[in-house]
């Protein structure tokens, strides 16, 4: 009686669970997914360690460090050495070996206890001496890159060490935080645009395949995926900033860290980014979707559609472009995971305070953590891109399985 | 591309005359007009970029660096004299040049620059006005020399970029395919790792990393292999350790396709007859399986090239591509923006912008005329 009484909530919480548990499986597509997206987590673990390895190599080679001058001015020695202790940089680069010099305690060797000694010397006379008790002190890890790797598990970043960022004592979890919307705003509504524009594009050039909208379309396409940012950007600046003075040239209100609004001149600063960055990206899936509908409409079951007597328009929007868009949508991973390179070369060219600024500056002030920081960022994003393509391509397409 | 469709059927002669794969591949290329279109153009800015130091020669171009020539564009430090010259404008010369090209102004174009423009206090009578077709920048270099400079630097990216990837690729694919278990697990699991690797974000910390050592050793003195390495990149332009970075990371995706493709062979009959026959290793992947899967491979990378024009135009747009002094194209574009061109002489911008989307245009287009011709499951795309 008393054990089913006991048994019978559980029971109840553990059939909810399950359910829940089914659910979650089935959405993400089985367990078979499930494991998949498992081996994929744990092997983004090792890239990421190795790619904060590279970084920390190559910027600890750069000859120079963040301390080295205040604007002109090089900083005193004294000085140097200070920071270098405040901010942790004065231990071992990678490993702690005895021989680099730099132990906390002020000793290699470790004082773990003490134990008395009795010691006769002579006839009767005892003498009692405590003993320290030492082990050589070998913390091989005690060293600045595995400080950082436990610090960033505990996602803590570090501060910052550029010398604005110092003096406040800004961490750099902070200030990514800050930066990051930024370059999402600029991302985000430039894939919004990508596809918005890029889709029915595609869709004419297929609908009037071999006719002149199509070449128009197509043509304009392939100007699209030709005209790099540097090119687009200082064309669009000069014209309608410069020239039309219809945008500000940069932003003097701080909009973009304020975040999108829906004001006339939140759209000003956002157009001619988003215009440059989108344009590329719709021209790639214009090209695509054309592609991809053009192959469906000679699949059999279009030819069935037609035959019973559908509308041809029908038969191309309803029927032909549902599955002529999936290889259109399973691009996102990838745009997704680029997205954020490519605002880093709008972000240089427009003078977006968004991430891609603050990596070449990080870079030239050789500010450690921040390039770390940012780098470790990038490759998150990319990984979990690459991740999302696959599961994209489950959903939109049940024959492709992952065993 | 679309120009390609709707051109007529080949017929059972030209079938059964195209023995050879690449006739046919060459036959098919032809018909589609605007790929070779593109291949003459590309052809011809080969053509510049290569010849640029016979022009120099000559007298119509002036040296890359600008400092074989002494010009001065604002002889007489007047202040309404346009620091950003337009094109046509003119410079005062003291080299010796060949009287057939167009600089040379006739007296009444002479007075008439006299007046309007750079008006000399008092003209030397040796001394002969030069005008530059594109004008030039702030600092007196001629625009279209610069331009044509930095097709090399483009080009060379491009071509270098996309063969190093080319053959690393197909390397690593090739052994990666062929031989299979264990050494194609190992092999695939570097490429997902490497795959989690940003790309811009290395290549600009690797080119940061260059210079600065390039810098540090030529104030040390340069002496032993680094210092002939930083030589050679010296000599270069700085291509060299662009070309190193680009070199790491490019090949991946070349690797996997290339995998792809001797998967997608590998078991075909054609093979195993080879292998029944007593072919050896190497003679089925070098005369069985390369010749097949080399056509979509060579696609890809033609499709790749202005991604490495692009990456490199970028990188000298932020000052970490080539050296200073050293024209390119992304160079210039940020030269003008920031010694405020954006405002004052805004048309010279124009010149390498064209110029660039001119040659991605290009390989864009025989690209698509390549993927019609060699990759046949992707014809029409």
């Amino acid at each position: 009686m008393i054990a089913s009484e006991s048994q019978q909530p559980r029971n109840g919480i553990t059939r909810i669970l399950s359910n829940i548990i089914n659910t979650v499986v089935g959405m993400l597509g089985g367990t078979n997914m499930i494991k998949f997206l498992l081996r994929r987590l744990m092997a983004a673990i090792p890239v990421l360690f190795a790619i904060l390895l590279v970084t920390f190599i190559l910027t600890h080679l750069l000859p120079g460090g963040p301390f080295d001058a205040v604007g002109e001015r090089r900083m005193p020695d004294y000085m140097v050495r200070q920071l270098e202790e405040k901010f942790g940089l004065n231990k071992p680069l990678l490993i702690n070996t005895w021989n680099d010099g730099y132990y906390p305690d002020g000793d290699d060797w470790k004082i773990i206890g003490y134990h008395t000694e009795t010691k006769t010397i002579g006839g009767n006379q005892n003498e009692v001496r405590q003993v320290e008790e030492k082990v050589l002190r070998i913390d091989l890890l005690d060293a600045q890159f595995f400080g950082y790797v436990w610090d960033a598990l505990h996602l803590d970043f570090g501060p910052s060490l550029n010398v604005a960022n110092r003096a406040q004592n800004v961490q750099v979890g902070d200030e990514i935080a800050e930066r990051l919307p930024v370059s999402i705003q600029v991302g985000a509504f430039s894939v919004l645009l990508g596809f918005v524009l890029g889709i029915p594009l595609g869709v004419l050039a297929a609908v009037y395949h071999n006719s002149t909208v199509d070449y128009v379309a197509m043509f304009f396409a392939v100007i699209g995926q030709s005209t790099p940012a540097i090119v687009l950007a200082p064309i669009l600046i000069i014209v309608f900033a410069v020239e039309l003075g219809w945008v500000p040239v940069i932003d003097q209100s701080n909009q973009w860290q304020a975040g999108p609004e829906l004001s006339l001149y939140y759209l000003k600063i956002l157009i001619l980014p988003v215009v440059t960055l989108g344009t590329g990206m719709s021209a790639t899936i214009a090209r695509l979707t054309r592609a991809s509908l053009l192959q469906v409409m000679h699949e059999d079951y279009v030819r069935t559609a037609r035959a019973k007597g559908l509308r041809e328009r029908v038969v191309i929007y309803v029927h032909a472009l549902k599955n002529a868009l999936i290889p259109v949508a399973t691009i996102l991973g990838p745009l997704l995971a680029n997205v954020l390179t490519g605002t880093f070369v709008v972000e240089l060219i427009f003078t977006i305070p968004g991430l891609g600024k603050v990596f070449v500056d990080s870079v030239a002030a050789r500010d450690y953590t921040m390039i770390m920081g940012v780098s470790l960022l990038y490759s998150v994003f990319l990984i979990s891109g690459n991740i999302l393509v696959d599961i994209m391509y489950t959903w939109l397409d049940p024959r492709i399985r992952f065993d | 591309m679309a120009v390609a469709e709707g051109a007529e059927p080949i017929s059972l002669e030209e079938e059964q005359k195209g023995s050879n794969p690449w006739v046919d591949a060459w036959r098919l290329f032809r018909r589609n007009k605007a790929s070779l279109v593109a291949l003459v153009i590309i052809c011809a800015i080969f053509f510049i970029a290569i010849s640029a130091k016979f022009w120099t020669s000559v007298g119509l171009l002036d040296e890359r660096s600008g400092t074989g020539s002494r010009h001065s564009i604002n002889p007489a430090n007047q202040a309404r004299v346009d620091p950003y010259p337009d094109p046509g404008s003119c410079a005062r010369d003291d080299q010796v040049r060949s009287p057939y090209w167009c600089g040379w102004l006739d007296d009444d174009m002479l007075a008439t620059v006299k007046d309007s423009y750079c008006s000399y206090p008092e003209p030397d009578a040796d001394q002969q006005q030069w005008c530059y077709m594109l004008g030039a920048d702030s600092q007196g270099k001629d625009w279209l020399s610069q331009t044509v400079y930095g097709a090399q630097v483009s080009l060379a990216v491009g071509v270098v970029g996309s063969t190093m990837s080319l053959i690393v690729g197909l390397i690593y694919g090739l052994v990666s395919g062929f031989y299979g278990g264990r050494i194609d697990n190992i092999m695939m699991r570097i490429i997902d790792f490497m795959y989690g690797i940003p790309y811009l974000v290395m290549v600009i910390l690797f080119q940061v990393f260059f210079t600065e050592i390039a810098r540090e050793y030529q104030d040390s003195g340069r002496e032993g292999f680094v210092g002939f390495i930083l030589q050679i990149n010296k000599d270069m332009g700085g291509l060299l350790f662009l070309f190193v970075a680009l070199g790491l990371l490019s090949w991946i995706g070349m690797a996997r396709l290339a995998r792809g493709q001797v998967l997608a062979y590998r078991e075909k009959e054609f093979v195993e007859a080879a292998r029944a026959l007593g072919a050896s290793n190497r003679r089925i992947i070098f005369v069985h399986l390369l010749p097949n899967i080399i056509g979509p491979l060579i696609v890809a990378e033609t499709l790749a090239i202005p991604g490495y024009i692009f990456t490199e135009a970028f990188l000298s747009f932020i000052g970490l591509g080539v050296q200073p002094g050293t024209p390119s194209w992304g160079a210039m574009i940020s030269e003008v923006r920031t010694r405020g061109g954006f405002f004052s002489n805004r048309h010279i911008l124009l010149v390498p912008s064209i110029a660039l989307v001119i040659t991605t245009l290009a390989f864009n287009f025989l690209g698509d005329g390549l993927r019609d011709a060699l990759d046949p499951r992707l014809r029409g795309t």
